[in-house]
C-alpha cells in the first residue's frame, strides 16, 4: 500500500484502440484500468489508439476504476502527449533504466499538466522494471521523481529471457522480486508484481495460477499486479487482499495489545504465540489494508 | 569465433602428464591449464615452465586453451603462460577492478611482444569471496576483455571465504549467485553460473549429475559449464547444444514473426504457443547459438581427424 | 577468522530492575539489556549506581554485556546506561552510516567522562528496514567500533510488509539476509541472524526446528543470533560451533591433506570428495573457530 492508502490490487491492461474491449474491461471493475499503447496494441493500430485515447480515458459508463495509460517506451513522448488529461490518474512506464529518463518525463508531464488544466504534480508514474539496468538502478528510479508511486517487476522473465531453474523458478526472478520490494519500501511506494513461475506466460494465466501468484507475492510485500485478461481481475484482487482468518487473528492480537498496554506489558501471548510491538504493528497494517480493500470493493458496488 | 562456444570447459592440472596427454580426447570445447589450486606450491615454478609446450598438445582436438593463474603470482604466471594459442586468462579470487586492470595491461604488453593480436585475450574473473560479490559490478565493467563471468555461488573458495560448509540441504548461496548475475547482465557481460540443484552430492564425477546439470543450464539459457572431471564433458556438450527440434521451431517463429511485422501486427498463436516479440528474440538467440555450436563442432571434428591421421 | 564468539545474544527484559537468576545462569555468550522494554521515566531516572550494579550483575555470568537502546531516545539511553563493564551498544533499525558515526562520537565522549578505555565500546547495528538493507555496506564500513550487523527480522517483516504467518517453504528474506551477511563479511565484521522465519516467533520453538534453523543460519555464514527466549541459548551455543563429530572429521581432513602434500599431491580423495587447498584451509578455519568456542565455554564454567 502506498502511504495514501490507495488500494490497487488489479491493474487490468486493455488495448486502447479497441473500444469494445475497453468497455468490457470496465465491467470487470479492476482497481486500476490500464489503457494500453504498448504490447497489446499492434503497430498498425497505434495511431488510432492515440487518437481515441483521451476519449477512452474519460469514458461513459462505470467509473469504479482509476485510469492509467501504459506508454510504449520507444514512443513515450507522443504517447504521453496523447494521454495527459484531467481524468487520467497516471502513467505506467515500462522499461526505464536511468533517473535522467524519469526526470525528462517529469518535465514533459509538467508542461502538459499546465496546458491541460491538470493539477500540477498530480500525474503519477508506475515504473515497470524490465531490463538488468532497470533492476540495477531500482532504488534510484524509485526516488527519481515524487510522481513515482509504484515500482513493478513486470514480466522480467520475458523481457530478460530468463529460463526456468530446476525448481521451476525463472532464473533470477525471485531475487528481482526481492529487490523490487526493498526498493519500493525504502521510499514507501507500492511494489507491484506477482510470483509467476514456470508454466505461466505473460500477464495471462488462468484464475487459479493468478490467485496463487498474487497471494505468494502479497506474502512478499507486493500489493498489486498487472494482468491482461479480465478473468484475472477477481483472483488477483483476492490474492492481494489479506485472508479473512489472518485478519481475524490480527484483530485478536491488537485487542490483546490494547489491554496489555494498560498493564505496561510489551510481549503478549495470543493463541499460543508471542507478539511484540513490531508484530502488533504489522497486524495493524494488515487490518487497515483489509479495511481499505473492503471499502474499495464496497465502493464498486455503487458505481 | 573459436572461443565463443564453451559449452564445457575442462580443468587440466598441467603438472600431471597423463591428464595432459589425454586432455584433447575428452571432447571439451575448452581446456583450462591450471597453475593455481591443483598445483602444489612446490611445483608452481615447474608448472609455469610447462605451459608453452602444452598449449598445442591440449588444443589438438579443437579445444580453446585457457590458463588459470595465481592471483598472488599474476605477473610471473602471465609472463610464463601467455603465448599464441591462449585465448583466455582465468583470474581467481577477483576482488577489485584494479586487479583486473593490472592483468589487462600486462596482457596488452605480452600480446604486443609475442605476436598475438592486441586485445584479443579475454579475462574471466572468478568471484570467490564476499568482497568479490560486493564489487561484482565494478569488476564486470573493469575491462572490455571481460566477455563472460560466473556468479559466486557454491565454490570451494567461496565456502572458505565465508567459513561455511558446502552441500547443505538448502540454497545457502542465493544472494552470492543472484547479485553478481544481475551486475554482469547490467554490464553487458554474459552471465554464466550454475543454479542451486537440491541434493547435489558434491561428488565431482557423476555423469548423471552432468546430464541433469546440462538440462538445467540449457533450460535457464546458460551456455557454459566449467568442470573438473572428464566424465562430465560429453553430457554437457551434448546437453547445451540446441536439438534439431528446437532449431526448427525457432526458425518457424522467426518466419511467423517477420510475417506479422510486415502486416503491422505483433502477436499470433501457433500450435498452442504464443509468438510475439519475446519469442522472436528468444528464437533469434537460439539460432545464433545453434550456428555457433555447429561451427565449433565442425572445427573440432576437423582437428580430431587431423590429429588422428598424425598418429596413424 | 571471526574476532568474537557471540553465538547466543540473549535479550533481557529491563522492565524490572533486576536480572533473574535463570537468565544469569543461561550460559549465553552475550546479554543484551533491552532498554526498549523499560518505561521511559525509569530510564531517564537511572543513576550510576543502579545501572552499574545491573551491569556488574550481568558480567558475573561471564557473558559480554550490551545494551539495546531505543531508536527515538538514543542519546538519553546512552547517558543513562553506559558505564564501565559494558562491552557495547545494540542499535536497532540503523538506516544510515551517519547514525553510527553520531553514536560513535557520543560513545567517545562517554568513554572519556566515565573512565572507560577510549574506543573500547563496540556497536552492533541492526538492519531492520529496506533503507538499512540498501545502505548496509556503508553502515558496515562506517566505524572501527562496528562489530556486527544483525538481521532485525521482525522489523523487516513490518517494513517490507511481509506476511507474518510465513507459510512459505522459502524464506522471503533469504536474499536480504544474504546481502546483510555478505556486506558484513566484505567489511570484515560479523553477521548475526537466523536464516529461517522462526525468529519472528518468540515461543519455545520445538528443539528440532530450532536446531535446523540455527544450522541454516550457520550454513549461510551467520556466526550467532539474537535469542528472544532463554530456551534458544544452548541450541545457539551448540549450533553455531562445530560438533565433536565435525571436529574429528576436520582433523582427519587436515591429516590426510598434510600427508598428501608430503607425497607431492595437490589433492587427496576422502569419502568421495576431493581435499585440496581450499578444503584444507576451511577445515583449519573450522578447527580454529571450534577452539575459540571451546575456550569461551570454559570461561563460563569457571
Amino acid at each position: 500500500m502506498t502511504d495514501n492508502s490507495t488500494v490497487r490490487r488489479s491493474w487490468l491492461i486493455v488495448p486502447a484502440h479497441d473500444a469494445e474491449a475497453v468497455e468490457r474491461a470496465r465491467e470487470y471493475q479492476p482497481d486500476v484500468l490500464v489503457l494500453d499503447l504498448e504490447y497489446t496494441v499492434p503497430p498498425k493500430h497505434k495511431e488510432a489508439a492515440r487518437a481515441v485515447l483521451r476519449g477512452a480515458i474519460a469514458g461513459r459508463a462505470r467509473r469504479s476504476s482509476e485510469v492509467f495509460v501504459r506508454v510504449d517506451w520507444k514512443t513515450r513522448w507522443c504517447d504521453i502527449e496523447a494521454a495527459i488529461c484531467p481524468e487520467l490518474k497516471g502513467l505506467v512506464v515500462p522499461g526505464p533504466e536511468f533517473t535522467e529518463e524519469i526526470e525528462e518525463l517529469d518535465k514533459l508531464i509538467g508542461d502538459l499538466e499546465r496546458k491541460r488544466g491538470v493539477t500540477p504534480g498530480s500525474m503519477e508514474l508506475a515504473l515497470i522494471l524490465e531490463s538488468p539496468r532497470g533492476f540495477w538502478n531500482a532504488l534510484a528510479l524509485a526516488e527519481a521523481s515524487h510522481r513515482v508511486t509504484a515500482l513493478g517487476i513486470g514480466r522480467a522473465d520475458l523481457t530478460m529471457n530468463l529460463g526456468p531453474d530446476p525448481e521451476g523458478e525463472f532464473r533470477l526472478y525471485p531475487y528481482l522480486m526481492s529487490r523490487t520490494v526493498t526498493a519500493a519500501r525504502a521510499h514507501n511506494i507500492q511494489a507491484i508484481g506477482a510470483h509467476w513461475v514456470q508454466g505461466s506466460r505473460g500477464g495471462i494465466d488462468n484464475p487459479k495460477h493468478t490467485f496463487e501468484a498474487a497471494r505468494r507475492a502479497w506474502r512478499m510485500g507486493f500489493t498489486g499486479c498487472l494482468c491482461a485478461k479480465p478473468e484475472q481481475v477477481i483472483p488477483m484482487n483476492n490474492g492481494f487482499t489479506p485472508p479473512k482468518d489472518e485478519v481475524k487473528k490480527a484483530k485478536r492480537v491488537l485487542a490483546a495489545f490494547q489491554q496489555g498496554k494498560q498493564t505496561g506489558q510489551v510481549w503478549l501471548e495470543v493463541d499460543g504465540r508471542y507478539y511484540d510491538t513490531a508484530k502488533a504493528n504489522r497486524c495493524q497494517g494488515m487490518v487497515l489494508l483489509a479495511q481499505a480493500c473492503a471499502q474499495r470493493d464496497e465502493n464498486k458496488k455503487t458505481r | 569465433m573459436n572461443s565463443m562456444v564453451n559449452r564445457c570447459v575442462l580443468f587440466v592440472p598441467i603438472n600431471n602428464p597423463r591428464f595432459v596427454e589425454k586432455a584433447w580426447t575428452r571432447g571439451a570445447d575448452a581446456i583450462i591449464l591450471d597453475l593455481e589450486d591443483s598445483v602444489p606450491m612446490s611445483e608452481k615454478q615447474k608448472a609455469r615452465g610447462l605451459v608453452r609446450e602444452t598449449i598445442a598438445k591440449v588444443a589438438k582436438g579443437g579445444a580453446s586453451v585457457f590458463v588459470r593463474i595465481n592471483k598472488e603470482f599474476a605477473e610471473a604466471d602471465l609472463r610464463a603462460a601467455i603465448w599464441p594459442g591462449i585465448s583466455r586468462v582465468i583470474l581467481p579470487k577477483a576482488e577489485s577492478a584494479d586487479e583486473v586492470r593490472f592483468v589487462a595491461n600486462l596482457l596488452t604488453e605480452l600480446e604486443k611482444e609475442r605476436g598475438i593480436p592486441v586485445g584479443t585475450i579475454e579475462i574471466y574473473p572468478l568471484l570467490e569471496s564476499a568482497l568479490g560479490v560486493v564489487n561484482s559490478y565494478s569488476i564486470a565493467t573493469s575491462s572490455p576483455r571481460i566477455k563472460v563471468m560466473a556468479d559466486a555461488g557454491g565454490g570451494y573458495d567461496t565456502a572458505l571465504d565465508l567459513e561455511i560448509e558446502m552441500f547443505a540441504d538448502f540454497d545457502q548461496y542465493a544472494y552470492m549467485r543472484e547479485l553478481p548475475c544481475l551486475a554482469q547482465m547490467t554490464a553487458g557481460v554474459e552471465a554464466v553460473g550454475a543454479p542451486y540443484i537440491p541434493g547435489t552430492s558434491g561428488r565431482v564425477n557423476q555423469a548423471d549429475e552432468g546430464l541433469a546439470l546440462a538440462k538445467s543450464l540449457h533450460d535457464m539459457g546458460i551456455h557454459q559449464a566449467i568442470v573438473l572431471h572428464p566424465a562430465l564433458v560429453e553430457p554437457l556438450v551434448t546437453g547445451l547444444t540446441p536439438k534439431p527440434k528446437e532449431v526448427k521451431w525457432a526458425e518457424k517463429v522467426m518466419d511467423i514473426y517477420e510475417a506479422l511485422e510486415q502486416k503491422g501486427e505483433n502477436i499470433a498463436e501457433v500450435d498452442g504457443k504464443i509468438v510475439d516479440i519475446y519469442e522472436y528474440r528468444r528464437a533469434r538467440e537460439l539460432l545464433q547459438w545453434a550456428e555457433a555450436c555447429a561451427a565449433k563442432d565442425r572445427y573440432k571434428m576437423r582437428a580430431v581427424t587431423e590429429a588422428q591421421s598424425e598418429v596413424a | 577468522m571471526p574476532r568474537f564468539v557471540r553465538r547466543s545474544l540473549l535479550l533481557v527484559d529491563m522492565s524490572a530492575m533486576s536480572i533473574p537468576g535463570q537468565i544469569l545462569s543461561a550460559g549465553c555468550d552475550v546479554l543484551i539489556l533491552n532498554l526498549e522494554t523499560a518505561p521511559r521515566q525509569w530510564r531517564s531516572a537511572l543513576n550510576k549506581s543502579e545501572m552499574s550494579s545491573i551491569i556488574a550483575t550481568a558480567t558475573k555470568s561471564a557473558a559480554e554485556v550490551f545494551i539495546r537502546v531505543q531508536r527515538d531516545t538514543v542519546d538519553m539511553d546512552l547517558e543513562a546506561a553506559v558505564w564501565p563493564g559494558l562491552t557495547g551498544i545494540f542499535l536497532p533499525e540503523v538506516e544510515h552510516a551517519e547514525q553510527i558515526q553520531e553514536v560513535s562520537r557520543h560513545l567517545a565522549d562517554l568513554e572519556h567522562r566515565r573512565d572507560i578505555r577510549g574506543g573500547a565500546l563496540q556497536i552492533d547495528a541492526e538492519i531492520g528496514t529496506a533503507a538499512g538493507v540498501w545502505n548496509s555496506l556503508d553502515i558496515a564500513q562506517s566505524s572501527p567500533r562496528l562489530a556486527a550487523l544483525s538481521v532485525g527480522e521482525t522489523s523487516l517483516y513490518r517494513d517490507l510488509q511481509l506476511d507474518i504467518e510465513a507459510h512459505l517453504d522459502k524464506d522471503p528474506l533469504r536474499f536480504v539476509k544474504g546481502q546483510i551477511m555478505v556486506n558484513a563479511r566484505a567489511a570484515g565484521i560479523q553477521a548475526q541472524g537466523m536464516s529461517y522465519p522462526l525468529s519472528i516467533t518468540l515461543e519455545e520453538a520445538d528443539e528440532p526446528r530450532l536446531r535446523q534453523a540455527v544450522r541454516r543460519a550457520r550454513d549461510m555464514g551467520f556466526k550467532g543470533a539474537i535469542c528472544p527466549h532463554i530456551s534458544w541459548v544452548k541450541i545457539c551455543n551448540e549450533g553455531f560451533r562445530p560438533s565433536d563429530e565435525e571436529i574429528a572429521y576436520y582433523r582427519k581432513v587436515r591429516e590426510l591433506f598434510a600427508d598428501g602434500v608430503r607425497r607431492g599431491l595437490a589433492s587427496v580423495p576422502f569419502e568421495g570428495k576431493m581435499i585440496d587447498v581450499p578444503v584444507d584451509r576451511r577445515a583449519q578455519a573450522f578447527l580454529e573457530w571450534g577452539e575459540l568456542c571451546t575456550r569461551r565455554d570454559a570461561e563460563k564454567t569457571n
